[in-house]
C-alpha cells in the first residue's frame, strides 16, 4: 500500500503531536500542576495513527483510559485537550472529564474511558447505528492486553459476528495492565487468536512499526465498511512511561525501555524508511517536529492561561432535559 | 504515645493478620500483588495505592492477582465463599461495580435465603470510594447506598485507622457477605492502632464527639468534615454530637435516635448524591421513629445530583465542606 | 547571561505531598543532561530517582539525605552558562530559610514515646523519662495500663527518674493468658530492673499494682528500696469480686460505664472517652480471656487470695487509701500495725482522684 507525500507527512506529523504532547504531560505532571490519574500513550503511537489515518469524521472509535494518542489520531484538537487535562472551562470538556474522558463526538472519537472493558460493547453500537443509517461508516474499538480479558470485550466479539457488524477490535498490547504481564494475565499466546473462537479474522501486526499497521488496519476496515464484518487486530507495542504518572514500574525488566527506545521506537523506524527510501527528506521530518513543539508549547501556555469553569457550571449537562 | 498507623497501613495489618490466623482467608485483585509476569520484581504494585503491599511475602499464594474481570473474579469470590473460603476480593474502585454487580447483589447477597438458610457466604469485597483526588466521574463516586439497599449485603465504611483495621478483621469473621468501602483520601489519615488484632462489632455507631444541640450524623470521609464543622460552631456556642454510624447496614439507628432525643436536631452528611442516599434513608428513619422529639426539620448535607467533576474547582463544590454543614447546623438553632 | 533550572521535590502519583530525599548520585559541579538521574527519593509509596530536568552544571545541592520536603520544594539548582550567583545565593538562602521553619519540630518529651522490652518472646511496652536519679516503677492496676499515670508522670519526671510498664495482657503490652497472674507480673518487673539496668528502684502500685509491688519486694528485696501502695490488693481479704468478674467479660459501652463508675468518688470523672478506650482495650483478641484467669488469681470465695501484709511491714512502706473504696474497702487495712497509712477523700483511684497528694509524697 503505498501512501502519498502528504499522507506520509501527515503520518508524521500525528506521530510527532503524540509523542510530544506526552512528552511534556509527563514533565507538567511531576510538576504538581496536573491533576488526577494522567495515562501516557507514548511509545504506541504508530497504532493509533496507522489505524486513524483511514477514518472519516462519520467513523467512530471509542478509546481507553490511555486515550490522548487516540484523541489526536482522531483530529481531536490540541489546545482543547490541554486545557481539558488542566481543568479549564475552555478545555475538550469543559473540565468536567480530565484526562480519562477525553471525547469529541463531531469528531467520531467517542471518548476515552475509566472502566477498562467499557468501549468494545459501545463500538459494537455505533457499528450498529452505521448499519442502520447506511452511511458506510465504520467503529473501532482500542483495548488494551488488559482490556481483552474483560468480559465486555469478549462478549462483543460474539455480538460483532452474530450481527455482522462493521467493526474492528484492536488489541494494544503493551505487554502490560498496570503492573501485570500480558504473558501472565492472557491465556492464549496471541489475543488474536481468540477471533477464531467468534468467528472473525484474527491478525497480529507488530505496533511499532506504522506502515504494517496501516496495511492490516486498510484491509480490515475495507472488509467493515464492505459489509464483510469484524476484525480482531492485536498490535504488539511498548509503552514508555509508567501505567500513570507516579508508577515506579519496578516491575519492568532492567533498561527494557530503553532497549525498546533504541531498538524499536516507531517514529524512529517511520523516519529511517522514509528517509532511506527517498520519500521524505530529514529536513521536511525536521521542520515537523519544530512545528509541533511551538504548537505543544503554546497549548500548554494556553492551558495554564485559560479560566476554570465556574460554580455556574457545576449542574449543567447532567441531562438534556429535566424539570 | 501508642502505636500510631495509616489507615492504608492499618488495613493492611489487619489482612495480614487474619490471614495468618486462619488458613481459609484468601485475598485476590487486579494488581494486589503485581509483577506477575513480568521481568521486575515481585509485588510490584501491592494494590494501585498499594493497600496490600508485603502480604505476598507474608502469606504467599493466598493472595492472588486476577486478569481484569471483575465478573468472573469477584463471582469467583462468592463462590469460593460458599465453599468453606473466607475470601477478600478487591474491586479496585466502587465505580467499577458495574461490571460484576450481579455476582453480589443477586448472588452473593442472596444465597441464604434463596437456600432456605443453608448457604453461607463469608466475602469481603474491598473497595475505595469518594472524591477528592480529581479522579473524575467514573473513580470517586460513593455508591455504598446502592448496596445498602440490597438485604443480605453488610455494608461498613470506616473513618479512622483504629475503625478500619477493627472494622475489617470483623468483616472477615463476619459469615455474611460484607461490601468495605475505602475512602482514598483517607489512606494517608494517621490514627492510634493497637498492635494485637481486635475486632469491632457492626451496628455499633461512634459518638465521636459529644454536644447538646445539634446531632451530626456523618460517614466515612465526611466525619472529618463534620468535626471541622463542630469545631467552628462550638465557638459560635452551638455543640454538635457528631455520630459516625460506621456500617450503614445494619444502622444502629438507636445511638442516632438516642442522641436526637436530647438534641431534637439532625443534619445528616454523606458524600453520595442525594436521592435515595444515606442521608436521605437516615432522615426518614429517625422521622419516622422520633418525629416528635425533633424541635425542627431534618437536614441533609451531600454531594449534589449531578457525577463527580474533574476540575478542581468543581471537585470542591461538590464535596460537602465544613462550611456547608456549619450552614445547615446554623438554621436549625 | 546564563539561566537557571531549579531541581524540586516531585510529584509521583496522585496522593504525593511530600518525600525523603535520599541519596544524591551527582555530585556539586558535574555535569548533568536531561533526563540523567540525579537524586533518590523516597515517598511512602515508592522510591525511584528523580532525573534532571535540564541540562547544565550541577551548581548546589540544597536539600541533604534524609530531609523530608513537600512537593515542589527546592532540592538543588542546576545552572546554564554564566549566572549572577548572588542573586542565586540569595534565592537558595531564602528556599533553605523556609524548609527549617518547616523543619522546627523539635525532639518528642520521652514520656511520649511508646517504649518496648521483650520479656519471655513477649512484648512489654513501658514508658520510661529517661534522665534523673532514685527510679520509679509505676504499677497499674487490673485492666488498667501505664496511661492510668498521666497525672503522675510529667509532674514526677523534672525530680527523678519514672518508668511505667503495662503489664502482660494490658495496654500495648502482648496479651498471654499464661503470663497473667500477679506473679509472672512481679517477674516481668524484676525482669525490667535487670535489662534496664537500674539498679535499685522504688516501686508504686496500684490496686492488683500494689500486690505485685509487695511480690518484687518479697521475691527480689535487693532490687527494691521503698514501696508506696495505692489501694493495694494483697492487704487484707475484702474485694468486690463482682468489678473484677465484670470487667473480664463486659463487651459494650455500657457495661463498661456501670463498671468503670466504681472506680472514682467523683463520677464526672468517668468520660466517654475513658469508656471508649476501656472498650478497645475490651476487644482485643485474648484479652477476655486473660482476665477471666487473671481474675481467678485475685480472689476466690469471694476474698482476696493472699495477703502479704507481714511484707509490707518489712519494707519501708506507704499506703494511700481512698475513704470512698468501692473496689477495695479501706477496711482492709485496719488490721495492718507499722505501716504509715494515709487515707483520702477519694475512691479507687488515689493517683488520679488526689494526684497532687500522690505526687508529692513520690518526688
Ligand atoms: C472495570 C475496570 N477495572 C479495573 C480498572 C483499573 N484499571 C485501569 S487501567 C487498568 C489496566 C489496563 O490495562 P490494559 O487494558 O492492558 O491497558 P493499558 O493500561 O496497558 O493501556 C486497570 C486494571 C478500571 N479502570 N476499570
Ligand atoms: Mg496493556
Amino acid at each position: 500500500m503505498s501512501l502519498s507525500e502528504s499522507k506520509l507527512l501527515q503520518a508524521y506529523r500525528k506521530m510527532r503531536q503524540i509523542r510530544a504532547f506526552e512528552d511534556r504531560v509527563h514533565d507538567e505532571f511531576a510538576t504538581g500542576e496536573i491533576p488526577g490519574f494522567v495515562h501516557l500513550y507514548a511509545g504506541e503511537e504508530a497504532s493509533a495513527v496507522g489505524f486513524c489515518m483511514h477514518l472519516n469524521d462519520e467513523d467512530r472509535i471509542a478509546s481507553t483510559h490511555r486515550g490522548h494518542g487516540h484523541c489526536i489520531a482522531k483530529g481531536v484538537e490540541i489546545n482543547g485537550m490541554m486545557s481539558e487535562i488542566y481543568g479549564r472551562r475552555n478545555g475538550t470538556c469543559a473540565g468536567k472529564g480530565g484526562s480519562m474522558h477525553i471525547a469529541d463526538l463531531e469528531k467520531g472519537m467517542m471518548g476515552a474511558n475509566g472502566i477498562v472493558g467499557a468501549g468494545p460493547p459501545l463500538i459494537c453500537g455505533a457499528g450498529l447505528a452505521a448499519k442502520f443509517r447506511k452511511n458506510g461508516a465504520v467503529a473501532i474499538a482500542f483495548v488494551g492486553d488488559g482490556g481483552s480479558n474483560q468480559g465486555t470485550t469478549l462478549e462483543s466479539l460474539n455480538l460483532a459476528t452474530v450481527w455482522n457488524l462493521p467493526c474492528i477490535f484492536v488489541a494494544e498490547n503493551n505487554g502490560y495492565a498496570e503492573s501485570t504481564g500480558s504473558k501472565w494475565s492472557v491465556s492464549c499466546e496471541n489475543i488474536a487468536d481468540r477471533a477464531a473462537a467468534f468467528g472473525m479474522p484474527g491478525v497480529v501486526v507488530d505496533g511499532h512499526d506504522f506502515f504494517a499497521v496501516y496495511e492490516v488496519a486498510g484491509e480490515a476496515i475495507k472488509r467493515a465498511r464492505e459489509g464483510g464484518g469484524p476484525t480482531l487486530i492485536e498490535c504488539k507495542l511498548n509503552r514508555y512511561y509508567g501505567h500513570f504518572e507516579g508508577d515506579a514500574q519496578t516491575y519492568r525488566g532492567v533498561d527494557e525501555v530503553k532497549k525498546v527506545k533504541e531498538s524499536k521506537d516507531c517514529l524512529m523506524l517511520f523516519s529511517k524508511r522514509v528517509t532511506e527510501q527517498g520519500l521524505l527528506t530529514q529536513a521536511q521530518l525536521d521542520a515537523i517536529d519544530k512545528e509541533v513543539a511551538a504548537e505543544i508549547e503554546a497549548s500548554v501556555e494556553h492551558a495554564k492561561s485559560s479560566a476554570k469553569p465556574t460554580a455556574a457550571d457545576l449542574m449543567t449537562d447532567v441531562y438534556v432535559s429535566y424539570p | 504515645m501508642a502505636r500510631e498507623l495509616t489507615f492504608k497501613d492499618a488495613i493492611n495489618e489487619a489482612l495480614a493478620q487474619e490471614m495468618a490466623r486462619d488458613e481459609t482467608v484468601i485475598a485476590m485483585g487486579e494488581d494486589n500483588v503485581g509483577g506477575m509476569g513480568a521481568e521486575g520484581e515481585i509485588d510490584a504494585w501491592g494494590g494501585v495505592l498499594g493497600v496490600t503491599k508485603g502480604l505476598h511475602a507474608k502469606v504467599g499464594d493466598r493472595i492472588m492477582d486476577t486478569p481484569i474481570t471483575e465478573s468472573a473474579f469477584i463471582g469467583a469470590a462468592a463462590g469460593a465463599a460458599a465453599c468453606g473460603m473466607r475470601p477478600v476480593a478487591e474491586l479496585m474502585f466502587i465505580d467499577f461495580m458495574g461490571v460484576c454487580f450481579d455476582q453480589i447483589f443477586n448472588q452473593a447477597a442472596k444465597f441464604k435465603y434463596m437456600f432456605g438458610g443453608k448457604a453461607e457466604t463469608p466475602l469481603v469485597v474491598r473497595t475505595m470510594i469518594g472524591a477528592g483526588l480529581r479522579a473524575a466521574s467514573q473513580h470517586s463516586q460513593c455508591l455504598y447506598p446502592i448496596f445498602t439497599h440490597i438485604p443480605g449485603l453488610k455494608v461498613v465504611i470506616p473513618s479512622t485507622p483504629y475503625d478500619a483495621k477493627g472494622l475489617m478483621i470483623q468483616s472477615i469473621r463476619d459469615n455474611d457477605p460484607v461490601i468495605f468501602c475505602e475512602h482514598k483520601s483517607l489512606y494517608g489519615l494517621k490514627g492510634e492502632v493497637p498492635e494485637g488484632s481486635y475486632a469491632i462489632p457492626f451496628n455499633e455507631a461512634n459518638v465521636v464527639r459529644e454536644g447538646g444541640d445539634v446531632t451530626v450524623v456523618a460517614i466515612g470521609m465526611m466525619v472529618h468534615k463534620a468535626l471541622e464543622a463542630a469545631t467552628a460552631l462550638a465557638k459560635e456556642g452551638i455543640q454538635c454530637e457528631v455520630i459516625d454510624p460506621r456500617t450503614t447496614s445494619p444502622l444502629d439507628l438507636d445511638t442516632i435516635i438516642e442522641s436526637v432525643e436530647n438534641t431534637g436536631r439532625l443534619v445528616v452528611v454523606d458524600e453520595s448524591n442525594p436521592r435515595c442516599s444515606m442521608a436521605a434513608d437516615i432522615s426518614a428513619q429517625v422521622t419516622e421513629q422520633a418525629f416528635s422529639s425533633l424541635k425542627g426539620p431534618v437536614r441533609m448535607v451531600t454531594a449534589p445530583h449531578c457525577p463527580p467533576p474533574f476540575s478542581d474547582v468543581l471537585e470542591d463544590l461538590y464535596i460537602p465542606s465544613p462550611e456547608k454543614i456549619a450552614e445547615a447546623v446554623r438554621t436549625l438553632k | 547571561m546564563g539561566e537557571m533550572i531549579k531541581v524540586t521535590m516531585p510529584k509521583w502519583g496522585l496522593s504525593m505531598v511530600k518525600g525523603t530525599v535520599n541519596d544524591w548520585v551527582v555530585d556539586e559541579g558535574d555535569e548533568v543532561e536531561k533526563g540523567q538521574e540525579l537524586v533518590e527519593i523516597e515517598t511512602d509509596k515508592i522510591a525511584n530517582v528523580l532525573e534532571s530536568p535540564g541540562e547544565g552544571v550541577l551548581y548546589r545541592i540544597v536539600a541533604q539525605p534524609g530531609e523530608v520536603l513537600p512537593v515542589s520544594a527546592l532540592l538543588g539548582v542546576i545552572t546554564q552558562g554564566e549566572v549572577d550567583e548572588a542573586e542565586l545565593e540569595s534565592y537558595i538562602a531564602e528556599a533553605q530559610a523556609a524548609a527549617a521553619a518547616a523543619a522546627a519540630d523539635e525532639a518528642p518529651d520521652p514520656l511520649t514515646i511508646n517504649r518496648r522490652l521483650d520479656w519471655e518472646g513477649l512484648t512489654i511496652r513501658y514508658l520510661d523519662s529517661e534522665e534523673g536519679e532514685r527510679p520509679l516503677i509505676c504499677l497499674h492496676g487490673f485492666g488498667g495500663d501505664k496511661n492510668n499515670w498521666q497525672f503522675n508522670l510529667a509532674a514526677l519526671a523534672p525530680n527523678r527518674r519514672v518508668l511505667a510498664p503495662d503489664f502482660p495482657s494490658h495496654g500495648d503490652s502482648t496479651v498471654s493468658a499464661e503470663h497473667s497472674s500477679p506473679l509472672a507480673y512481679a517477674k516481668m518487673v524484676s525482669a525490667m530492673i535487670d535489662q534496664l539496668e537500674l539498679g535499685q528502684v522504688d516501686l508504686v502500685g496500684h490496686s492488683m499494682g500494689g500486690l505485685v509491688a509487695l511480690l518484687v519486694a518479697r521475691e527480689s528485696p535487693a532490687k527494691v528500696g521503698a514501696l508506696t501502695l495505692l489501694a493495694p490488693a494483697g492487704i487484707g481479704t475484702e474485694i468486690n469480686a463482682g468489678y473484677v468478674d465484670g470487667f473480664a467479660t463486659a463487651n459494650s459501652r455500657n457495661e463498661l460505664k456501670a463498671l468503670a463508675v466504681q472506680l472514682f468518688a467523683d463520677k464526672e470523672m468517668v468520660s466517654r472517652q475513658m469508656v471508649a478506650d476501656l472498650l478497645k482495650y475490651k476487644r482485643l483478641d485474648g484479652v477476655e480471656g486473660a482476665l477471666v484467669q487473671l481474675a481467678g488469681t485475685l480472689h476466690s470465695g469471694g476474698k482476696q487470695s493472699e495477703d502479704l501484709s507481714s511484707v509490707a511491714q518489712s519494707v519501708p512502706t506507704k499506703i494511700f487509701w481512698g475513704k470512698a473504696d468501692e473496689i477495695l474497702a479501706v477496711s482492709n487495712c485496719a488490721q495492718l500495725s507499722g505501716v504509715d497509712v494515709e487515707q483520702l477523700e477519694c475512691g479507687h483511684m488515689a493517683h488520679m482522684e488526689a494526684a497532687d497528694v500522690v505526687n508529692k509524697h513520690l518526688t
